[in-house]
């Protein structure tokens, strides 16, 4: 479970990115991060790992309160897909990337090695095991980063735009493997087609705050209400 | 330079195929760094003058390379690279040490360049044996057995940082080299002009970029201080393969192989 208690973020150069942001995110529950560009989707997902740090508020998971002696523990346990997979796949092959998590937890080698079969099995890539990112497709590479983040058994996974990038063959592939993945997860997306079929419950954020946080359906079909958060393709 | 993309799956190349699995591959990391690293001291501790006794060394590439199976193709490009370098260093002795060392015929052979051929054979050897160590064991394995040698850990993660960064940079390079050609169809290549621009853009991106890349890296652990691995135990045909190499090496530095030929004979 996430709890995000009246957190604020703003960045070096004073952009108030987030402004006094709560909700929580319970176990198993699907949650789709809906606003307009540099509405403070990315911004807040970053502070949920550790990578940005709120002045004010506090995030706790799983009960553990994030702070620099928990940052270890709290990202063991909620797993980032970045939004560009060519931030995340850096390794010069693709299983040394799944491997990448575990073995920093300190793993065995086998275990390590059972937990990429695991992640490539899991997401159907094994295929891809010993090749280069360098040479996949946008799609392959999204899977793939995926995987490097699976492997690590996050209790929750949270994703920045999984379907950019996506053929719509791969965006529905995507769709279904997600939907098979039992972890909680916080999904920031455009795409509005995807957010109704993947998340029951939606966030929708404005300039850095919260909007509006309900059900899916009631929330991406209200015309109003997606007009005033800036987002004027209604489905 | 417009096949960047293709460059910078070179350098990885080597190291895909470190994910086979051969004999040599399973060794245990340790000793095939050792037995490099010895391979590489003794060659370099030969005199500058000497190139016929590092003739019989070619043995340690020639036969790891069947065992591992490694492709000669791939390892003397990758060994091509460092032949310029090599070359500059060995240029100048032709050019200062210019003394009759033996003559062949009537050709005069001066010391210059018999030392320039020492070097050119010289580097040769140590880069295939880099190159070959490289592709036969992970690289994780091989930062770690560094580690355990007690290699200053700073080094051990520079040298982690540049190795998977420099396919970050060149990949960026080649994505805005793209962007750029497609913009200016009259030019072939890069103007003059717009180089200063192009590399300030490109430090600053590929610095963004690494920025983002460590950041998801901390968000899977990644913490460089802590490289934690299992000790893995050595087994007997480590111990084998460490003798096996070690021996005829050190053998061949001690004693001169070609002088007891010709004793012999
Ligand atoms: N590194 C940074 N320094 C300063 N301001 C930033 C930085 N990154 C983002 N911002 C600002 O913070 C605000 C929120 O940005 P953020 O990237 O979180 O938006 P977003 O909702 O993810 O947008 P998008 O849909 O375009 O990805 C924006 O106003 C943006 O300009
Ligand atoms: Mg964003």
């Amino acid at each position: 479970m996430i709890a995000v208690n009246n957190i604020s973020v703003t960045y070096p150069d004073g952009t108030k990115a987030i402004r006094d942001v709560s909700f929580t995110i319970n176990d198993g529950e699907s949650v789709a991060l809906i606003g307009a560009n540099g509405a403070g989707k990315t911004t807040l997902l970053l502070s949920l790992v550790g990578v940005l740090k709120p002045y004010t508020g506090t995030i706790s998971v799983d009960g553990i309160t994030l702070e620099r002696q928990t940052l270890n523990e709290v990202r063991r346990r909620v797993g980032m897909v970045f939004q560009n997979p060519d931030d995340q796949l850096f390794m010069p092959m693709i299983n040394d990337d799944i491997a990448f998590g575990p073995r920093n937890l300190g793993l065995s080698e086998d275990i390590v090695e059972d937990r990429v079969n695991s992640a490539l099995s899991e997401l159907g890539i094994g295929h891809l095991r010993g090749r280069s990112s360098l040479r996949l497709s946008s799609g392959e590479k999204r899977i793939a980063a995926i995987a490097t983040v699976l492997s690590m058994n996050p209790t929750m996974m949270i994703f920045d735009e999984p379907t950019a990038f996506l053929d719509p063959k791969s965006r529905r592939g995507l769709i279904k493997l997600l939907s098979k993945l039992p972890h909680g997860r916080l999904i920031a997306t455009h795409d509005l087609a995807f957010a109704d079929e993947v998340c029951p419950r939606t966030i929708l954020m404005k300039n850095g705050t919260i909007f509006a946080d309900g059900k899916t359906r009631e929330l991406i079909y209200d015309a109003r209400i997606m007009d005033e958060c800036g987002i004027a393709d209604t489905l | 330079m417009a096949n960047i993309r293709s460059k910078t799956q070179d350098i990885y190349s080597l190291e895909q195929l470190s994910s086979k699995s051969s004999r040599v591959h399973a060794l245990h990391p340790m000793v095939k760094l050792i037995s490099t690293l010895l391979f590489v001291v003794i060659i370099v501790s030969f005199n500058r003058y000497e190139f016929v006794r590092l003739i019989p060394f070619v043995f340690y590439p020639v036969i790891l390379m069947a065992l591992s199976e490694t492709p000669w193709s791939i390892m003397l490009r990758r060994a091509a690279l460092a032949l310029p370098f090599a070359l500059l260093a060995g240029i100048s002795n032709i050019l200062f040490d210019t003394d009759t060392a033996f003559v062949i015929g009537y050709l005069p052979v001066s010391f210059g360049l018999v030392s320039f051929i020492s070097i050119l054979f010289r580097t040769f050897l140590c880069v295939a044996a880099v190159l070959i160590l490289v592709a036969v064991t992970p690289f994780n394995q091989l930062t770690n057995q560094l580690r355990r040698l007690h290699a200053p850990d700073i080094f051990v993660t520079l040298f982690e940082m540049i190795y998977r960064y420099i396919g970050v940079l060149l990949d960026e390079a080649s994505a805005m080299y793209t962007a750029y050609i497609l913009r200016s169809t009259e030019h072939k290549g890069l103007q003059m002009r717009h180089m200063g621009s192009f590399a300030g853009q490109l430090l600053i991106r590929s610095y963004d970029r690494a920025e983002r890349v460590y950041n998801a890296m901390k968000c899977r652990g990644y913490n460089s201080l802590a490289s934690r691995s299992k000790v893995i135990p050595l087994t007997g045909s480590d111990i084998f393969y460490l003798a096996a190499v070690s021996l005829p090496v050190i053998l061949l530095r001690v004693f001169d192989i070609n002088k007891l030929f010709t004793a012999v004979f």
